[in-house]
């Protein structure tokens, strides 16, 4: 079920590390469980936050403490999730995906480039803008009907 | 990361529980590793009990499936089974679903070998 939420939800991760993917995924899973019960949808919301925050603390930042802020809001029918950082320039709506494995050939790079390819599937939304030195990308994952 | 497993037939099955991410990852990669360098070399994952896969665990399947496959002797497996519906769609985002094969419950998994 789908409870009315008007407020906005924000996190402030300060000089933030991998070691700190757990509370974050935590932070949005507990918020999540406000507007409704759906594992899938709760799934989605923790599985695209995490690989996103997982992307710009270990690419962004490459391993260095760095700040993440993430703000998250219903907003229609989608939940709304804002994340920014301070790291280098990167865009993941653009950014080439790595090419899937197709039947059973296994790709004979070394395993990798999952997370991305989630986010695009899980994200009804995507946007990416730079500005003041800041990343900002948004996203929009379809809230579940509300049950009959 | 304690990942309950024992030797069924001709393979081993592997049972974690929870979450498999970026904290424990490394842990169930390694211990897929060793699965799968040890003789047979074939394992079943049983995913029952695990409510979520982050792209790390991904990341560690894929790994220990190319290391199965790329055994010298006798090439191995790692085969999934009684993966829920939310994370089998994890599979299908990440487009792994045509990696790996999926039984339904553990049995037909073992069987497979």
């Amino acid at each position: 079920m789908i409870r009315a939420q008007s407020s906005e939800e924000r996190l402030l991760v300060a000089d933030g590390t991998i070691a700190d993917l757990g509370r974050i995924v935590q932070f949005v899973a507990e918020r999540g469980r406000q507007l409704t019960s759906d594992a899938r949808f709760l799934l989605h919301v923790q599985l695209a936050v995490d690989e996103i925050s997982t992307n710009i603390f270990e690419h962004g930042y490459g391993g260095r403490p760095g700040d993440l802020e993430l703000v998250m809001r219903p907003e229609g029918p989608h939940l709304l999730l804002v994340v920014r950082d301070w790291g280098p320039p990167f865009d993941p709506t653009t950014e080439p995906l790595r090419s899937s494995p197709t039947g059973e050939a296994l790709p004979t790079r070394p395993p990798g480039g999952y997370g991305l390819r989630i986010v695009r599937g899980i994200a009804e939304e995507l946007h990416y803008r730079r500005e003041a030195g800041v990343n900002e990308l948004r996203l929009a994952i379809r809230l579940p009907e509300p049950a009959p | 990361m304690e990942i309950p497993g024992e030797k069924v037939g001709r393979c081993v099955v592997l049972r974690p529980e929870g979450r498999i991410d970026s904290d424990n990852a490394q842990a169930f990669e390694e211990r897929l590793l060793a699965e799968v360098a040890a003789n047979p070399g074939n394992v079943v994952v049983n995913l029952a009990g695990t409510t979520y896969l982050s792209s790390k665990a991904l990341r560690a399947l894929v790994t220990a499936l190319k290391a199965a496959r790329g055994r010298t002797l006798r090439k191995g497996k790692v085969v999934l089974a009684a993966v829920p519906p939310n994370l089998r769609e994890v599979f299908d985002l990440a487009t792994l679903n045509m990696l790996f094969e999926f039984y339904d419950d553990e049995q037909s998994a073992v069987d497979s070998f």
